[in-house]
């Protein structure tokens, strides 16, 4: 098999925020078509990691190494990393008065045409695309109207985050707990948003602290991460153990082998 | 006159007594000038400071030759400059006061009487006389420096509207009024009266431009921004009178769009009558230093005001703000609501004041301020306030003044928009959401044009 380039390639990355180590040296790699998940106990830096990929000025990288696509991405700005094709799913999306969804969203996929050296996309090609996630989301025309996360319910930003992902079409997205307080019904329209974007060009990192979602996901690989460092990888299966022996056996099986773990962790190969 | 640092260059009454003949004003109407006039050089002048303008008073002999210029330089940029209400007026109905010219837009709105404020003076003086600076604005008080800028207009307006409804009359079209002053105008002093009759309702929106200085370009940077206290700079004074009557309305759209050298003095009024409603939406984008205030008074019991503000601040643009709601009606409303973006070195200072006297029961009072810095150096003085005599009300106030909030900017960036492209679409959505709530006929085509033309100008 050729040797791809990776999609995403983390190298020993050390992140902290006000002084404040957060994530102590992690490593992970995702190729293209992949799927992965990342789970870990509240706290473990999961968040961190993902605002950190997307460029947060606040994360402050103190050593480490990311490329996105071969390209080093800690050099680029935030706006560029989404040009080129990263998205993120924000735990906590900004509310952003008086903005409309459909004006700020059209702003968006431009500037991405952009970078991709296609032109702007007409008013009524943007209007069919809409129409066509809209739908395959389960969300009222209405939705673009309104403002940007102001006044949404926890599963309506949820559910407009993902919206974005399938209008934008981003080769790697990272889903910052997509799942979490929505019912299971809101769930499968989420993965199904999700899969609907499967295949060679798209490759995701799914942050979730239940197995639940991955159920309708389908992970290629499920790593664990504890205390800003990833301390088991493997497939499926690791999920579902986690979900059946908690966080707490990994913590308490890490303190007895501290001497091995300083290097945990590694990526898919 | 008193002894004042600053010396002002005041017409002799006999000139004015001229003028005033010559336009055949009727008598009481000379009497009410003269009485005002006389009042004027009694009354202490403002100290210079602090956002006062009467420097822009003082004799202007030695800058026979810069005054020269900008005259010239004012008709050019008079030309130049684009009217935000007249391109707002192409995507609506409007009965379009311009040029001076009245009674063209007034056969448009069946039974309005709109009148050149002499005019009518002479033509319905029982309509006007009861009103003139007689109701809402009384020169004479207050004795303060409000009390001046109030005196100066009485004595000294040259060209004014005067528009009323009769009773249960609701305009059928929005009317839209552009002053424009140019060189011959490079003091003017603009006098508006409005006398809604019970159940009348009008919606007027105003638009102020012209008055460049020498070379200024419209809102840019290049604007000549020398130190203030040169005198050469054109200054405008305009005045509202406002009276509605029992269940009237009037939605009033203010909008100060002068050329970048300007300078403006404003003062408004309003008197509400039982269940009479006010909504004002004043924006300040214009002119170099523009001092606005906009005072109304519920009388009547059920009244309500809604006073919006807008200010869009760049170079070294000054804005000076206030409004206030006076409560003496019981269970009379209020709310003000206030939005501003600075940029460079602009500078806002604003005063609200919601005063509940007391027999004013039930009334209920608020304030919101916001303002969003866009510069280290832009700054803004907010200070909203509260008085209240009478215990069975409601109220509050808040403000904020801030930067652009680095979330929301990540967020955009972080789906592909430039820093510049994040931070337009949130200033943008600010106004936006302000503008949401207004519902002034074509307020938010005007701020959506004017913020437009603001933003490009950071090239
Ligand atoms: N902006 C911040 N300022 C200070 N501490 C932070 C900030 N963000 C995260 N942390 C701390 O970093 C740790 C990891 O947080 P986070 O990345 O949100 O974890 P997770 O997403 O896995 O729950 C926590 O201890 C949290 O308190
Ligand atoms: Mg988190």
């Amino acid at each position: 098999m050729v040797q791809q380039i990776p999609r995403l390639e983390i190298r020993n990355l050390h992140v902290s925020v006000d002084g404040k180590e957060i994530v102590k040296g992690l490593d992970l790699t995702i190729r293209p078509g992949e799927i992965h998940a990342l789970m870990g106990p509240n706290g473990s830096g999961k968040t961190t990691l993902a605002l950190t990929l997307m460029g947060h000025p606040r994360y402050q990288v103190d050593r480490g190494e990311v490329f996105f696509e071969g390209e080093n991405l800690l050099e680029m700005e935030p706006d560029e990393r989404a040009r080129r094709g990263l998205f993120l799913s924000f735990q906590y999306p900004a509310e952003i008065p008086g903005v409309s969804i459909a004006n700020f969203l059209r702003s968006a996929l431009n500037a991405r045409r952009g970078f991709l050296g296609q032109g702007d996309i007409s008013l009524r090609d943007f209007q069919a695309l809409l129409k066509e996630k809209l739908q395959l989301l389960e969300m009222d025309q209405s939705f673009l109207r309104r403002s940007l996360n102001e006044g949404f319910s926890g599963g309506e930003r949820k559910r407009h985050e993902i919206l974005q992902m399938t209008v934008l079409n981003p080769r790697l997205a990272i889903l910052d707990e997509t799942d979490s307080g929505l019912d299971i019904d809101a769930l499968k329209v989420v993965a199904g948003g999700v899969n609907s974007m499967r295949g060679p060009d798209f490759s995701a990192l799914i942050i979730t602290h239940y197995q639940r979602i991955l159920r309708y996901l389908q992970p290629d690989f499920v790593h664990v991460m504890v205390e800003g460092r990833i301390v088991r990888s493997g497939g499926p299966e690791l999920a579902q153990e986690f979900e059946e022996k908690g966080y707490d056996w990994v913590r308490e099986e890490l303190a007895g082998e501290t001497a091995d773990t300083a290097q945990a962790g590694g990526g898919s190969q | 006159m008193t002894e004042n640092a600053i010396t002002i260059a005041w017409p002799d009454w006999a000139r004015l007594e001229e003028e005033s003949e010559a336009r055949q004003e009727p008598s009481w109407l000379r009497e009410l000038r003269r009485r005002a006039f006389r009042l004027l050089q009694e009354t202490p002048q403002p100290n210079g400071r602090d956002g006062d303008l009467s420097f822009l008073l003082q004799a202007e002999a030695p800058q026979q030759v810069a005054e020269q210029r900008a005259a010239e330089g004012d008709e050019a940029a008079a030309g130049a400059q684009e009217s935000l209400l007249v391109e707002a007026a192409a995507e609506m109905p409007l009965a379009l006061v311009r040029d001076g010219k009245v009674s063209e837009a007034g056969q448009l709105v069946p039974q309005i009487v709109l009148a050149e404020l002499g005019e009518a003076a002479r033509q319905y003086p029982d309509l006007v006389r009861p009103y003139l600076f007689n109701s809402a604005l009384k020169p004479g008080q207050p004795e303060d420096e409000t009390g001046f800028y109030l005196l100066l207009q009485a004595a000294l307006w040259d060209w004014g509207l005067f528009l009323h409804l009769p009773a249960g009359v609701q305009a059928e079209m929005p009317v839209g009024v552009l002053q424009q002053i140019t060189a011959a105008g490079r003091r003017a002093f603009r006098h508006v009266l409005i006398v809604l009759e019970a159940g009348a309702e009008l919606d007027l929106l105003e638009e102020t431009v012209g008055g460049a200085a020498v070379g200024a370009a419209w809102h840019g940077a290049t604007a000549r921004e020398g130190d203030d206290g040169q005198g050469n700079r054109p200054l405008l004074g305009q005045s509202w009178e406002v009276v509605l009557k029992e269940g009237a309305k009037l939605r009033l759209g203010l909008v100060q769009n002068l050329a970048a050298g300007g300078c403006t003095f404003r003062l408004g009024r309003a008197l509400l009558e039982k269940d009479a409603t006010l909504e004002l939406f004043a924006v300040e984008v214009g002119g170099r230093w523009s001092r606005l205030q906009f005072e109304t008074e519920l009388i009547g019991q059920g009244a309500s005001v809604s006073s919006f503000a807008l200010f869009l601040g760049t170079g070294r643009q000054r804005y000076h703000l206030d409004l206030g709601h006076l409560h003496r009606g019981e269970h009379t409303r209020s709310d003000m609501t206030v939005r501003g973006v600075l940029r460079d070195r602009a500078y806002t200072r604003f005063r609200g004041l919601g005063y509940i006297h007391f027999g004013a029961q039930g009334a209920s009072s608020f304030q919101r301020t916001d303002t969003l810095l866009l510069s280290r150096t832009a700054r803004a003085d907010v200070v909203p306030s509260l008085k209240i005599d009478e215990d069975d009300v409601q109220a509050g106030h808040g403000a904020a003044v801030g930067q652009v909030d680095e979330e929301a900017l990540f967020y955009l960036m972080s789906r592909g928009l430039s820093r510049v492209q994040a931070t337009r679409l949130i200033v943008e959505g600010f106004l936006q959401s302000l503008l949401d709530k207004a519902t002034v006929p074509g307020v938010d085509r005007v701020v959506r044009l004017a913020a437009l033309k603001k933003i490009e100008s950071q090239a």
